[in-house]
């Protein structure tokens, strides 16, 4: 079995980039972008530890009882420590995985990411606003329509046929009427 | 025991008792197929329906649900990539490289039937174990739970792909999440700004489906996007495609099929590990164990194979605890003693002594409820199949507002589909980066427990971290854990 390129990998399963030749094209990230989410992380974590754990928590209840912000805290500095490491890892073997390709440009991670966060808070605010009756319909029509699907018959049937069912179902089913 | 387990199955094997498991079985399948409905879900709803039943019929249906509610998250986790239910997102690695090569069919198979097979394993299991298992238990106490978290993400780092730091990473990042909420010991807010709905954390259903389940989908989606539409297989591709799996050829998995039933019969045991742990312990054990590791993750069928013997093995294996001392093993089974405690069990050590003969009953049953596990969902197969056919562009959009549906019913809050959207951006993020989002979910799902272990251990012992010195058993386990980092970091 080969790997197409532009194929979706799964999360964990994204193939090793040891081994690699510089000219291969990878399923998984490029260098750069593990560099970048390195420093994201980094930047995340130093963000944590000096200014969301000290201001959004609380003093301990008592001698015995450790501050509600040391676990957090913990689990903060686990991550910031494992952050430089990936970092220091990756600049340090950054000349042999200079030339992989990586599977998604840097620009369209973030503008899927950005597509999506806009698409999100929309959707979030239209369910309450307007309701499942017209977010529902929206969403599957944008779905199917990026998906390449330009049969008007089939987007139609689709949309009518779920919006029923899911809004039906809920109703009939489990008793909880849809927003 | 082999006496009351033959009164058992004289209780147990009636027509109607089968009906009721037959049932329970479909509907936990069925349900375990949409994304977010898992067998929790199923359970949930469907226990006040069991209010008129008999405590057998009641509890050996709830039973089925638990079972095929476990093995339905893995047909869209093959056919769409797309897991039902967080266990199932290991079934993904493998299954859907598998389905989209044309074995969606055999990948099905495989699933279905190591599915049914740690599930009798476990039950076997169960019915030995459930007696001396009371007196192991009773020796693990916060030292020891945390060093077997601590061991648990050592394990779960490795199965990252190229990077077991990333893995941890994405571990730490779940834990840091988990403590998002009210403090469980003085209930103090942590990091809530005032909002009420985060006085109860992250809701976990819409972060595992948002970064599970509507992540994948909406990467699929961009995938779609950016290569204008799908390659149709044509009809001599579909020709083919192979769908046979020999008994043998399955078989001569065995020992993988052993090894991830008795990884999800101890984690099963083991209170709070869960379904998801054993699923991802097990799929890493194979990796480890495969001569050809690299192949894992490309529709290597010992992938399938290790996850869902393993996370069926649990459904069996958490009833040992949940029965011998009265503590449930995860959630699933934490709602079953809900349903034990509205038909008049109370659920302990005297559990067996009352009412024996109703507890062999449900053994009984549960050994029955393989088979008819097994012949549903053999003859459901072809059917769901057939879905690997549609275009992912039909598939794909219905699965978002399923997703939206999913989390919205137990909740019936707007915020809960605004976590799960906004896990959806982070889970397609981390995706694209490379970080495994499991092991994300994982540290979230553990987080709480690590968290309450660790502190009572703080409390116990005046905060003197040499105290884990003190105990053999965590000894071992932060051995393990140190020996397990090292060599996954020698390897990166």
């Amino acid at each position: 079995m080969t790997d197409r390129p532009n194929e979706p990998d799964t999360d964990a399963a994204s193939p090793a980039l040891e081994g690699k030749s510089p000219a291969d094209s990878s399923a998984g990230p490029g260098p750069r972008q593990e560099l970048a989410a390195g420093a994201v992380l980094i930047a995340a974590s130093l963000f944590a530890l000096l200014w969301l754990i000290p201001n959004h928590t609380g003093e301990a209840a008592g001698d015995l009882e450790v501050a509600p912000g040391f676990f957090p805290q913990i689990a903060v500095w686990s991550l910031l420590v494992l952050s430089v490491l990936f970092v220091g890892h990756r600049l340090i073997r950054f000349p042999k995985l200079r030339g992989i390709r990586p599977a998604t440009g840097g620009v369209a991670v973030l503008a899927e990411i950005a597509i999506l966060a806009s698409a999100s808070l929309l959707v979030a605010w239209a369910l309450g606003a307007a309701g499942y009756l017209v977010v529902a319909p929206a969403v599957m029509a944008a779905g199917l329509l990026a998906g390449g699907e330009r049969r008007w018959w089939t987007i139609g049937l689709v949309i009518a046929g779920v919006t029923a069912a899911t809004w039906f179902g809920a109703d009939l089913l489990f008793g909880v009427q849809l927003p | 025991m082999i006496e009351q387990l033959i009164v058992g199955f004289g209780n147990a094997l009636t027509v109607t008792n089968l009906l009721f498991i037959a049932a329970g079985i479909t509907l936990g399948i069925v349900i375990g197929v949409i994304p977010g409905l898992g067998s929790v879900t199923a359970l949930a709803v469907l226990i006040p329906i069991t209010f008129y039943m008999s405590p057998l019929a009641a509890i050996a249906f709830l039973v089925g649900v638990n079972k095929g509610g476990t093995s339905g998250g893995a047909i869209p986790a093959i056919l769409l990539n797309s897991p039902g239910t967080p266990e199932a997102a290991a079934t993904a690695l493998d299954g859907h490289p598998m389905a989209k090569r044309g074995e969606a069919q055999r990948a099905l198979k495989f699933a279905l039937f190591s599915s049914v097979t740690g599930d009798t394993i476990s039950d076997v299991l169960l019915i030995v174990l459930v007696v001396p298992f009371a007196a192991i238990a009773l020796e693990f106490g916060p030292l020891e739970y945390t060093a077997v978290l601590l061991f648990a993400f050592a394990l779960l780092s490795g199965i990252s792909g190229d990077s077991p730091i990333k893995g941890l990473i994405a571990i730490a990042f779940g834990v840091f999440l988990s403590t998002v909420g009210l403090d469980p010991v003085d209930g103090s807010q942590r990091m809530v700004f005032n909002e009420v709905e985060l006085y109860d954390g992250f809701p976990l259903f819409s972060l595992a489906v948002g970064s599970l389940a509507m992540a994948s989908v909406l990467g699929q989606i961009f995938e779609l996007w950016r290569a204008k539409g799908e390659k149709r297989l044509s009809v001599e591709e579909y020709s083919r495609i192979e769908t046979r799996l020999p008994a043998r050829e399955f078989f001569g998995h065995w020992k993988t099929i052993g090894r991830s039933a008795l990884i999800g019969s101890g984690v099963g045991m083991l209170p709070g590990l869960g379904v998801t742990l054993a699923a991802f312990l097990s799929y890493g054990a194979a990796r480890r164990a495969s001569k050809e590791p690299q192949s894992f993750g490309r529709g290597n069928p010992q992938g399938i194979i290790a996850t869902e013997a393993a996370n069926s093995a649990v459904v069996g294996a958490n009833l040992v605890p949940t029965i011998a001392l009265g503590i449930p093993g995860n959630i699933a089974a934490a709602l079953l003693i809900g349903a034990f405690i509205i038909h008049g069990i109370v659920p302990g050590p005297f559990m067996l002594t009352q009412h024996g003969e109703l507890i062999y009953a449900l053994f009984a049953s549960m050994l029955m409820a393989n088979g008819v596990h097994l012949m549903i969902g053999r003859i459901g197969i072809p059917l769901w199949a057939r879905i690997a056919r549609t275009p992912r562009a039909i598939i794909l959009p219905p699965v978002l507002v399923m997703c939206i549906v999913g989390v919205y019913l137990p909740t019936q809050s707007i915020f809960g589909v605004g976590v799960m959207l906004a896990f959806a951006c982070l889970g397609l993020a981390f995706q694209r980066l490379g970080f495994p989002i499991v092991c994300m979910v994982i540290g979230f799902l553990l987080g709480g427990m690590l968290e309450n272990s660790l502190r009572q251990s703080l409390r116990l012992h005046q905060s003197d971290l040499t105290a884990f010195l003190g105990s053999p058993i965590a000894l071992v386990f932060l051995a393990l854990t140190l020996f397990v980092l090292l060599r996954a970091l020698r390897r990166a």
